[in-house]
């Protein structure tokens, strides 16, 4: 805040104070005319946890992972021939740009309005979770693996061309061993953020533990609630933990 | 072999030009030495000859073909001929040694051998062979990333001698190497123009080491062709005074005088 008048800091002051009030009046939000007696309930109701669905909930935090992986590989199967063709400098602008618009609107598209897309599609929780994280994640991998190619440092492109090499020759061999590490990295970050969002598409009944716990909370089973929440926590953190490793390695 | 007819090369709109009317012929077989202070524009000679830089004006020719608007296919052909060691080395950072040197085989192999890595045993042993004798037999399995700075730069001239092209340019290819192995390397490479009469085209910084393995000096300044003569009528004052330096032994006022100021 160094540097600032205070005439500008009054005129911050004012808008965030506008910003407040403006947005407690259009969500209604008001502390004292919350019913704390359903939450008593609620927080009662949650124990003791109902451990019994423990294998219940270990083989579905099993499923969001397997949903996240398939989610994500499927993504990146498209995402690899799709971003060269994204890459300015790599392909022809008449290829490119609708390359590009095209990712942008798949990424546009939240996973969740994907998965009920493929719900109603498909009717199949786990496969309409694993087709959403793919619709969703092909054109964010387009985008930024095409970003890393481009980014390629020329020297090793100009060597392999100056040889007499054909064009996908520079591509393979000038391109490719550079981004590889950044490449993974992507993947590996878009991995972890699949784990967490396969947990929330379960919410909407697209498969894995997010769908055991809405299923539980259809039959106010809150001791059981906790045991699913203690798992996506458990998922959470595990996603957290394997996305440092693999930086670690990778950088 | 090589023609070169007014060729000029601009960067960039309003910047002065790289090249400034250059017209060169080189012969087949020919050791033509480009000596020229920094900026001078040899960079940009050599990679407008390799068809990596389009000229703003001229043409360049090589064995009578124009390279300058040549289609993709043709210009392949011709870079398969002309081997470049490049200044900065352009290595590949994570292959070893063995694999940047075969990358000088691409132009010769079937599309899926170079994309799968599977190179014949012959283009193997070539690069093994090129390695060793630039005393990197040792290297051949070391990543480039963690060698130094000159024995990156001997990987880049083997990389060009296993291309086995009809001509090679290079870009100060002994510039990070110390006296003795810069001229063993100039030694391999004009045992190649004796053997196999290759076209050799070398920038260099050493006017004494031009002088010594080459017969032909090229001087350029501020992108002008300002010498162009066999080097056994060379003398060391007439190179200070191409480079516009006035040297202790130069007789003062002859050309060298305007020099510096001339070349800026
Ligand atoms: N990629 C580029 N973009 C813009 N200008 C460039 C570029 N490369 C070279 N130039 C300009 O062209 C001129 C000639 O450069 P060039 O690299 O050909 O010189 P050089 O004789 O090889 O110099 P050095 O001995 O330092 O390698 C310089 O003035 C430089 O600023
Ligand atoms: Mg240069």
């Amino acid at each position: 805040m160094y540097g600032t008048t205070p005439g500008r800091r009054l005129a911050v002051a004012g808008v965030l104070t506008a910003a407040i009030a403006w947005s407690v009046w259009v969500t209604g939000f008001a502390p004292s005319q919350w019913d704390l007696s359903a939450v008593r309930e609620f927080v009662a109701g949650m124990f003791p946890p109902d451990w019994t669905v423990l294998p219940t909930v270990i083989a579905k935090m099993g499923e969001t992972i397997g949903i996240a992986f398939l989610g994500t590989l499927i993504a990146f199967l498209l995402a690899f021939p799709l971003s060269f063709a994204a890459a300015r400098g790599l392909s022809p602008d008449w290829i490119g740009a609708p390359v590009r618009g095209v990712a942008a609107f798949f990424r546009a598209i939240p996973e969740i309005l994907w998965a009920l897309l493929f719900l109603v599609a498909t009717d199949l929780g786990n496969i309409s979770g694993i087709l959403a994280l793919a619709a969703h994640n092909v054109g964010i991998l387009t985008k930024l693996m095409a970003e890393v190619y481009e980014a390629a440092p020329a020297g090793p492109q100009e060597a392999v061309l100056s040889t007499g090499a054909a064009p996908a020759a520079v591509v393979w061999h000038g391109i490719l061993p550079w981004s590889l590490p950044h490449l993974f990295s992507h993947l590996f970050f878009r991995f972890e953020c699949n784990i967490r969002t396969a947990t929330v598409l379960g919410l909407v009944g697209a498969g894995g533990i997010g769908h055991l716990l809405m299923l539980h909370r259809s039959l106010l089973q809150y001791d059981r609630m906790l045991v699913d929440t203690l798992g996506i926590l458990a998922l959470v953190l595990l996603s957290d933990a394997l996305g440092a490793l693999v930086r670690r390695q990778v950088t | 072999m090589i023609e070169l007819e007014g060729v000029t090369h601009r960067y960039g709109e309003g910047q002065p030009p790289a090249l400034d009317g250059v017209s060169l012929v080189i012969g087949a077989g020919e050791r033509v030495a480009l000596l020229g202070p920094s900026g001078a524009g040899k960079s940009t000679l050599l990679r407008s000859i390799a068809g990596l830089v389009r000229p703003t004006h001229g043409v360049v020719r090589f064995r009578g073909r124009p390279v300058t608007g040549a289609s993709p296919g043709e210009l392949r052909e011709i870079r398969k001929e002309i081997a470049v060691i490049f200044q900065e080395y352009h290595l590949i950072e994570p292959y070893t040694a063995l694999g940047n040197v075969l990358v000088g085989r691409f132009g010769h192999l079937p599309l899926w051998r170079v994309l799968l890595g599977l190179f014949p045993r012959a283009d193997r042993e070539l690069a093994r062979r090129a390695l060793a004798e630039l005393g990197l037999a040792d290297y051949a399995q070391v990543p480039v990333r963690r060698l130094s700075g000159g024995q990156r730069q001997r990987v880049a001239v083997a990389r060009a001698l296993v291309q086995g092209g009809a001509v090679i340019l290079g870009d100060e290819p002994v510039s990070n190497l110390d006296p003795a192995t810069a001229r063993m390397v100039l030694e391999l490479l004009c045992e190649r123009n004796r053997r196999e009469g290759t076209t050799l085209v070398l920038s260099l910084h050493a006017p004494e080491l031009a002088l010594q393995f080459f017969d032909r000096i090229v001087v350029l300044r501020a992108g002008r062709v300002v010498m162009d003569r066999p080097a056994r009528e060379v003398t060391p004052g007439d190179l200070a005074a191409a480079y516009g330096v006035r040297t202790p032994g130069a007789p003062p006022g002859q050309g060298g005088g305007a020099g510096i100021a001339g070349a800026l």
